[in-house]
């Protein structure tokens, strides 16, 4: 190593002072943002951009360049149904958090004092009580000999308990109870950061309650909305436990087939290339959602 | 736009224990400017509330007209009003904003374009309609909002300091230029503010709330120059207050002792309160700073004192004077700059005088409404 001058190492030593030192209280020089941002980067880079690199090297060589893999994927009419199944049920389940979330959200931004407590906690109570015992629950509801098909039974509207479970409308069912807190909460963010007085304004210029909340309330809560929908759709698209749980063998999904070709069948080229493909999907939707959000930048303020 | 009569009467409203507004009746001729003026927490937002139908008042009633509105919705009740902080819709461009209660209304697209223009024209923001709120100045959003209150054309409109958030110089031009909008739409105003000096130069009338109550409503100057209670004296203008010994009442005026040498004669306390107090009572002497000069300590009828400070502030000279009286008070003096008067020096003993009717008399239980 080339031997510095005392004068031109008093000069390296001030340069790098300067550098992690605050020239302006206002903003943080490049160099210390990037050193508090580096236990972020650390742990992004082992834990998460590597093993999906080398997932995605798995599905792609083995050892030399094959697309096989893919070609099944794609080729194959069972996992095309499998990956068609999967949208399907997390558009579901988007939509039916939103429907069932909104009114959820609406009340707990307006309530107040003991209520708005109960319904908060409501709301994180689910959201904290893990996903293995939520959807155990739904098993002991929904079961041939469950509370529901006793009821059913019991009070006679059906002669014989009804197949609830291992179907597609029951996974449905299960994932929209276990993801409604991420639909609830962006909306409920963003609801509260909308001024009461902005209804009360469009009731004064002559909207009845149901239009100044379709012309006024709605829109401004529409970046909670899509936030939710994106975490929504978005989790429901990886989700495992609930619809390996609840789903039967016809209602086979993504997660479950990827975990099947992993631990199963061990066949891990294939489980990483429907791994990838999973991943390029969820990646496709966040762009395209956000793409769609920022449409929505004339709220200001709220957005 | 043809102002209707806007009548309150006997208003209450109560949450839980706590009364906001108690009793409140007032009746606001068609096309008069009122300002409701109070301090903070005095009810006078919940008033507002009540007329604009946010609120439902506990007993009492509120009729535009000969409409009895009471009972009915705030969408049902054509009454313009702009909002503190102007609560223009963000989503929403000028012209969106503007044509809502038109849109509410169900008017042809072409008769809202119109109208939307005029209106614009008419606050001088033709230009703005398609942008956005939040790209509008402070004073622009401001305009805006009257335009939106003023479109539809309410007989009555409500404006709830509308000029808090903005600063002094363009807070003076919007009270120029919203006494000029109101004369030339003709509606009724009610314009509820905690500025003194925004209540008396744009209204017609101003009635002064305190604790819920309507403690008194009348004419700018008359409010100003004949307070009827110790809260109005204090909160309209400046005002100095001296705790004084009643000694006698005449038939056209009382004395008073400041001190062992000093009686002053003054004008006589109000019917009702005359009867409460009795020779030997404490009573609050006012009197405003313009109304007191800076005389000869051995002149007759002269409060003493002592120059604590002199205040040099533009149109005049403020000099503070602790008086020999109870709890040796200080007086605020407005010398004008241009009198013959000498400077006073600070530390120098003055006499403080007035005319006889500059002095105000209010008995100590006025002073809690």
């Amino acid at each position: 190593m080339r031997k510095l001058s005392p004068i031109a190492r008093d000069g390296v030593r001030r340069r790098f002072r300067q550098a992690f030192t605050q020239t302006s209280f206002r903003h943080y020089s490049t160099a210390l943002s990037l050193y508090l941002l580096a236990p972020l980067f650390a742990v992004l880079i082992a834990g998460f951009l590597y093993p999906i690199g080398h997932l995605v090297k798995l599905s792609l060589f083995s050892p030399g360049l094959d697309f096989s893999a893919y070609i099944r994927v794609f080729e194959t009419p069972l996992y095309m149904a499998v990956m068609a199944r999967t949208f399907r049920v997390a558009l579901a389940v988007t939509v039916l958090s939103l429907l069932l979330g909104f009114p959820v959200a609406f009340a707990m931004a307006r309530l107040k004092g003991r209520l708005a407590l109960v319904a908060g906690a409501a709301v994180f109570v689910a959201l904290w009580s893990p996903v293995l015992v939520r959807s155990y629950a739904w098993i002991v509801l929904l079961q041939r000999n469950g509370m529901v098909n006793q009821f059913l039974t019991e009070t006679g509207i059906t002669s014989e308990p009804l197949r609830l479970i291992y179907n597609e409308s029951a996974v449905i069912l299960a994932m929209t109870h276990v993801l409604m807190p991420f639909m609830i909460l962006p909306i409920f963010a963003a609801l509260r950061s909308v001024p009461g007085e902005y209804a009360l304004a469009a009731r004064n210029l002559g909207a009845t309650a149901t239009r100044a909340f379709f012309r006024v309330t709605l829109p401004l809560s529409l970046p909670g909305v899509f936030a939710g929908c994106v975490m929504c759709f978005i989790l429901a698209l990886g989700f495992y436990i609930t619809p390996a749980l609840i789903g039967g063998p016809g209602t086979l999904m993504m997660a479950t087939l990827i975990g099947q070709q992993a631990t199963a069948l061990l066949d891990w080229p294939f489980a990483a290339a429907l791994s990838t493909v999973l991943l390029c999907l969820t990646l496709f939707f966040v762009l395209v959602f956000r793409k769609v959000l920022s449409f929505n930048r004339g709220f200001h303020g709220v957005g | 736009m043809i102002g209707q009569v806007l009548a309150l009467q006997k208003l209450r409203k109560r949450y839980n224990d706590a009364v906001a507004v108690d009793n409140v009746s007032l009746e606001i001729q068609a096309g008069e400017f009122v300002s409701i003026l109070g301090p903070s927490g005095s009810g006078k937002t919940t008033l507002l509330a009540m007329i604009a139908g946010f609120e439902r008042p506990c007993e009492g009633s509120i009729s535009i007209g000969a409409r009895d509105v009471t009972a009915l919705a705030p969408n049902h009740r054509n009454i313009g009003m702009v909002f503190q902080k102007y609560a223009l819709f963000p989503h929403l461009t000028v012209g969106q904003n503007i044509a809502f209660p038109l849109q509410m209304r169900g008017l042809k697209r072409t008769l809202i374009a119109d109208r939307i223009k005029r209106s614009l024209e008419l606050v001088q923001l033709g230009e703005y309609e398609r942008r956005y709120p939040h790209e509008l100045s402070g004073g622009q959003q401001q305009r805006v909002a009257v335009a939106r209150a003023t479109v539809f054309e309410p007989p009555v409109l409500l404006m709830d300091e509308p000029l808090g958030a903005l600063d002094k110089k363009l807070r003076e031009t919007m009270q120029l230029e919203i006494s000029r909008l109101q004369k030339r739409l003709g509606a009724t105003v009610v314009y509820v503010t905690h500025d003194q000096d925004e209540a008396l130069t744009m209204s017609d009338r101003v009635a002064v709330m305190s604790k819920g109550n309507l403690v008194q409503i009348g004419e700018p100057v008359e409010l100003y120059q004949r307070p009827q209670s110790a809260f109005v004296a204090d909160f309209i203008g400046k005002m100095n207050f001296i705790d004084v010994e009643y000694l006698a009442d005449r038939h056209d005026a009382c004395t008073v002792r400041l001190n062992e040498t000093v009686t002053l004669s003054v004008p006589r306390l109000g019917a009702n309160e005359r009867a409460r107090v009795t020779k030997g009572d404490l009573v609050r002497l006012a009197v405003r700073p313009e109304r007191l000069s800076i005389v000869e300590t051995e002149a007759t009828d002269t409060i003493q004192g002592i120059v604590e400070s002199s205040v040099f502030v533009g149109s005049f000279q403020l000099v503070l004077v602790r008086i020999n009286a109870r709890g040796n008070p200080v007086m605020q003096v407005q010398v004008p700059i241009s009198s013959s008067t000498p400077f006073v020096r600070v530390g120098e003993n003055v006499g403080v005088a007035a005319k006889k009717d500059a002095f105000h008399v209010f008995a100590p239980a006025a002073t809690q409404p």
